[in-house]
């Protein structure tokens, strides 16, 4: 720009000298250029000066500018950086916030401080059946089994929070499907820099399986407690037993030729003892299995043994179908012919007016499955799940012993039971039974 | 032996040992009951009794102890347990009490677990050694035993009969070997004890394993004690009436 200020004082010059020649009709241009008059040098010089100081400055200004400028830019570059880095920071941690979120076990949801579902994480969705999509804007109470309910967990977490505390409680909630299960909860409430309330966090567990396996476990205490007084009482009816028996043994023995009557209350007295000796020693098996003395033996024998000691009566007819190549099964014989003896009476007595016993055996990876089918009466659904309890019984006489005895024999000798029934056409219970391989 | 069975009834229930001896009495045997393990081992010591039949569980002394203290003192004589299924009983068992029966008690079971003891004692000695037959029948005759000998190995199956034998097999015989002998015997009298006997235990070993797993009940070398097969006799003879309360047979060691 020096450089603009000093033409254009040689510009200005040069026309000034050549309005000088056209003004005043000066002849020669190169003379006016050379030789000004000396009044008009001053100006000329001056003016020169002005422009020449004028360029002198402006080029200063621009250069100033264009530093800065510069320096702009640098900085915006570097601030560009920064913002770059710390967005990728910020997505990184994101991630992080955000498969720990979904990675959770626990169901995670966040509520507005009115309980308007806001966000919530993968095991959330999973637990309760919904996306989240379905969920987002919605009021808690879809969550659970009825607006009481809903009410209700809000005191509880009320209460909590007045206290300043995390609320932690057990309650039932709601999955999309109308199940009903429990749960166990975390709530506690999110608070702002200067203490306002702006949303609610609740970590929920699912306590089904837990549940499960405490009522499992109570249920094993009251069958060992069970047990255990059934055994005592077992063993503690065994002497007065004992004693009747032998009585009635003796007057049989020395009243050969007393009346029809009394022979016949001696018989009833005799079969009755024998009746509770049979209570007795179920009693005594379901306190404590004896440890099974496990032989190897075949099922057809087994069935032989059965069906010699429990023939079916007049009505029954009875089918076995026993494969002939099946392995021996590894059992103590004695244990699972009792087995054998209850499901068999049970089925004869499914079948008062009659019917068909069907006995199978298959081998099947070294088990021996033996199912006994009869075309009786039926097990209820509601009676299915009972079926095995100690004491659940259906019959006018019997104490239901049976059945909890024959599954826990069952177990002592690596098998197990199950069970298959229709209503008013008959049940089967499989027996499956170990071979000796497949304890090795 | 044409007297009466004298049996010990023991239990702390009184009304279970008086029913007991008065059955048995009507039975036709001798009985007598006492209500303690003391008083039981008193009358032991005094008088003869052929079978004891105890309760487990009394105070004072239990009824395994009573076996234990009975059998160091008479160690012949058969001791029943009256009870249910207990680990007390099983430790009496593995020891050699004869079995543990459940109350209430199977009365013609017992009956006939009696009328076994009553039976004559009958060995038959398989031997082809005529002298060996000739002095050990007579130790065994003296003892009270009824003797059969038997040296030629052709005559085994006619001195046999299914009950209440024992069998004193020697393992090698000139014609046949003792092993093949006891698979006949086993073939037609799957119960009859057995009892090898062995003048060459080191070359016969892997015939008396043979036939130890064909329930040859034990094998005693030569020379032996006559206290030792004695011995061995009063095992077999309360495994065999074991047997027959229902006892499931002991593996020996």
């Amino acid at each position: 720009m020096i450089w603009v200020g000093i033409g254009l004082g040689a510009l200005y010059w040069v026309l000034e000298s050549a309005m000088h020649v056209l003004v005043f009709h000066e002849d020669n241009l190169v003379e006016a250029i050379l030789t000004p008059n000396p009044h008009e040098l001053w100006i000329r010089l001056l003016v020169v000066s002005i422009l020449i100081a004028f360029g002198v400055y402006t080029h200063f200004i621009i250069a100033e500018r264009k530093r800065a400028e510069e320096a702009l830019q640098e900085s915006l570059e570097r601030l560009e950086e920064i913002v770059e880095q710390r967005t990728k920071e910020l997505q990184e941690s994101e991630l992080w916030m955000r498969s720990m979120f979904n990675s959770l076990e626990e169901a995670v949801f966040v509520v507005t401080p009115d309980r308007m579902l806001v966000n919530m994480n993968a095991a959330a969705q999973g637990m309760f059946g919904y996306f989240k999509d379905e969920l987002v804007d919605l009021s808690a109470d879809v969550l659970h089994v009825d607006h009481e309910h809903y009410l209700e967990f809000g005191r509880r977490i009320r209460e909590a929070f007045d206290k300043g505390k995390t609320a932690n409680f057990q309650f039932e909630l709601e999955r999309k499907n109308g199940d009903i299960f429990p749960t166990e909860h975390t709530v506690s409430l999110l608070k702002n820099d200067v203490g306002e309330p702006i949303g609610i966090i609740s970590v929920v567990r699912d306590m089904t399986e837990r549940k499960e396996m405490e009522e499992q476990l109570v249920r094993k205490e009251h069958l060992a407690i069970l047990g255990q007084l059934a055994g005592g009482v077992g063993h503690e009816l065994r002497n007065p037993l004992g004693v009747i028996s032998n009585a009635v043994y003796y007057l049989q023995t020395i009243l050969p030729d007393a009346d029809e009557t009394t022979k016949e209350y001696l018989e009833m007295i005799a079969s009755e003892v024998g009746n509770s000796e049979k209570i007795v020693s179920d009693l005594l098996d379901l306190s404590r299995a004896k440890p099974a003395e496990r032989q190897e033996i075949a099922v057809s024998d087994l069935v032989a043994r059965l069906l010699e000691k429990q023939p079916p009566p007049e009505k029954v007819k009875v089918t076995t179908k026993i494969a002939s190549d099946l392995p021996p099964v590894f059992v103590d014989s004695r244990q699972i012919g009792q087995v054998l003896v209850n499901l068999v009476i049970n089925a004869y007595q499914a079948m008062p007016e009659g019917g068909r016993l069907t006995i199978k055996a298959r081998a099947e990876k070294g088990q021996v499955y033996l199912s006994i089918t009869d075309t009786g009466c039926g097990i209820s659904q509601e009676n299915m799940e009972r079926l095995f309890e100690p004491l659940f019984t259906t019959k006018a006489k019997g104490i239901g012993l049976g059945l909890a005895v024959s599954k826990n024999l069952l177990e002592a000798n690596g098998g197990s039971i199950e069970v298959e029934s229709k209503e008013g056409k008959g049940s089967t219970f499989t027996v499956i039974l170990p071979t000796k391989e497949a304890q090795a | 032996m044409s007297e009466k069975l004298h049996i010990l009834v023991v239990d702390d229930d009184r009304r279970i040992a008086k029913t007991l001896v008065d059955i048995f009495k009507v039975e036709g045997y001798e009985a007598a009951a006492v209500y303690s393990g003391p008083q039981a081992l008193h009358m032991v010591e005094k008088g003869h009794f052929d079978c004891v039949l105890t309760d487990i569980k009394m105070p004072e002394m239990n009824g395994v102890e009573l076996y234990r203290a009975i059998k160091a003192l008479l160690p012949e004589l058969p001791v029943v347990f009256m009870t249910g299924y207990s680990e007390l009983a099983k430790e009496g068992l593995k020891e050699g009490a004869i079995a543990t029966l459940n109350k209430p008690l199977d009365i013609n079971l017992l009956l006939s677990f009696f009328s076994c003891l009553r039976k004559e004692r009958s060995i038959v000695i398989v031997d082809d050694d005529p002298g060996f037959c000739e002095s050990l029948g007579g130790i065994l005759r003296a003892r009270g035993f009824a003797v059969t000998e038997v040296t030629d190995a052709h005559g085994v199956a006619e001195a046999l009969s299914p009950n209440g034998q024992v069998v004193l097999l020697d393992l090698k015989l000139n014609s046949v070997t003792g092993l093949e002998i006891l698979r006949e015997i086993r073939a037609e009298f799957p119960y009859l004890p057995v009892i090898l006997v062995t003048g060459y235990g080191e070359e016969m070993a892997a015939a008396i394993e043979a036939a130890l797993k064909i329930d040859a009940y034990a094998c005693l070398y030569k020379p032996f004690q006559v206290e030792e097969l004695l011995q061995v006799l009063t095992e077999v003879r309360h495994q065999e009436l074991g047997r027959v309360l229902g006892e499931p047979p002991k593996k020996r060691k």
